[in-house]
């Protein structure tokens, strides 16, 4: 349900004014969340002439994005991926991080409220 | 930017604002050609989060209070860009002093309990958020934070998860301080969106 404007973000990056196939969008966006939560992370399957190196640059992006270089970004964009493709799963990964740790916290929050309302029912 | 694309393909509407961006900052901030780059697929609805998130939605915390904890995620995921805006937005705010103890660590004694818990559990769920759960909100809470304040702290913590990753992963150019200072007022008194 989109009633929140981090949730309209996320339909609007897997939606239809994406280029890229959403499996692709939606692969990054969940790695990325997955990697947030702890555990394993799925295996990230790309598409184009070096997956490898196209994972390798979103999984630093999830981890520690200022660690990306130009030359990473150069060398993918020598091996012919469009910078759409790369803006747009640079994107998608971003999103999933933020949402991750959103899900996390507010989860955290929502668990002590019920605790709290237990220990209230539980005095009275 | 490390991309070309975002600077080429941005909407005619507002070209306007851009060439007063020029005037006025001496060039238009690669966060605003990112986030104006086909907006629809990510800058629209992403400014409508953080507008909503740090100025237009109810919360115990003030705009100055959610601006600082933009600042302290961003150092947190050492995104220069991003920690420069929002220092600076947050020094408008709140003042230089306040925004300088809120990045230092082991200056924050002279924030007050609630505000300083609230920017520690903002920062753990920044760096190792699998670890984050009740315990924390429950250190954040016997500090003074509430619930609500904490919820509202988590939109503003995930929102600059989202762009200082986009802003560090495309090099997201750090212009001068006089220039943050600029848009500083700008974005305290006009918004995000």
């Amino acid at each position: 349900m989109e009633d929140q404007p981090a949730e309209r973000l996320a339909s609007a990056v897997l939606g239809p004014e994406g280029r890229t196939e959403v499996v692709h969008r939606e692969a990054a966006m969940k790695h990325a969340s997955a990697i947030a939560h702890g555990g394993r992370t799925p295996v990230l399957s790309l598409p184009g002439p070096e997956p490898e190196a196209l994972a390798g640059l979103l999984e630093t992006t999830a981890r520690h994005a200022y660690r990306v270089t130009d030359e990473q970004v150069a060398a993918l964009r020598s091996a012919g991926y469009a910078e759409g493709t790369l803006f747009e799963l640079i994107v998608a990964t971003a999103v999933g991080a933020g949402l991750g740790r959103r899900q996390i916290g507010l989860a955290a929050v929502a668990e002590w409220e019920r605790a709290a309302a237990g220990d209230r029912r539980g005095e009275a | 930017m490390r991309l070309e694309a975002p600077a080429r393909e941005q909407p005619r509407t507002r070209l306007p604002m851009h060439l007063l961006m020029r005037i006025r900052l001496g060039s238009v901030p690669d966060v605003v050609l990112a986030t104006h780059h086909r907006p629809a697929f990510f800058g629209r609805p992403f400014l409508a989060w953080v507008d909503q998130a740090i100025r237009t939605s109810r919360s115990p915390l003030t705009q100055g209070e959610r601006e600082l904890i933009a600042a302290v995620v961003s150092h947190a995921n050492s995104c220069r860009f991003c920690t420069a805006a929002h220092s600076a937005t947050s020094s408008e705010l709140l003042g230089q002093p306040t925004t300088a103890a809120a990045l230092d660590e082991g200056g924050r004694d002279s924030l007050p309990p609630a505000l300083r818990a609230t920017i520690e559990f903002v920062e753990r769920l920044t760096l190792d958020p699998a670890a984050v759960g009740v315990g924390d909100v429950q250190r954040a809470i016997d500090a003074g934070a509430t619930a609500a304040g904490l919820r509202s702290a988590i939109e503003v913590c995930a929102a600059f998860n989202v762009i200082n990753r986009i802003a560090d992963a495309l090099d997201f150019e750090v212009t001068s301080e006089r220039s943050f200072a600029i848009a500083a007022r700008m974005l305290t008194r006009f918004g995000y969106s």
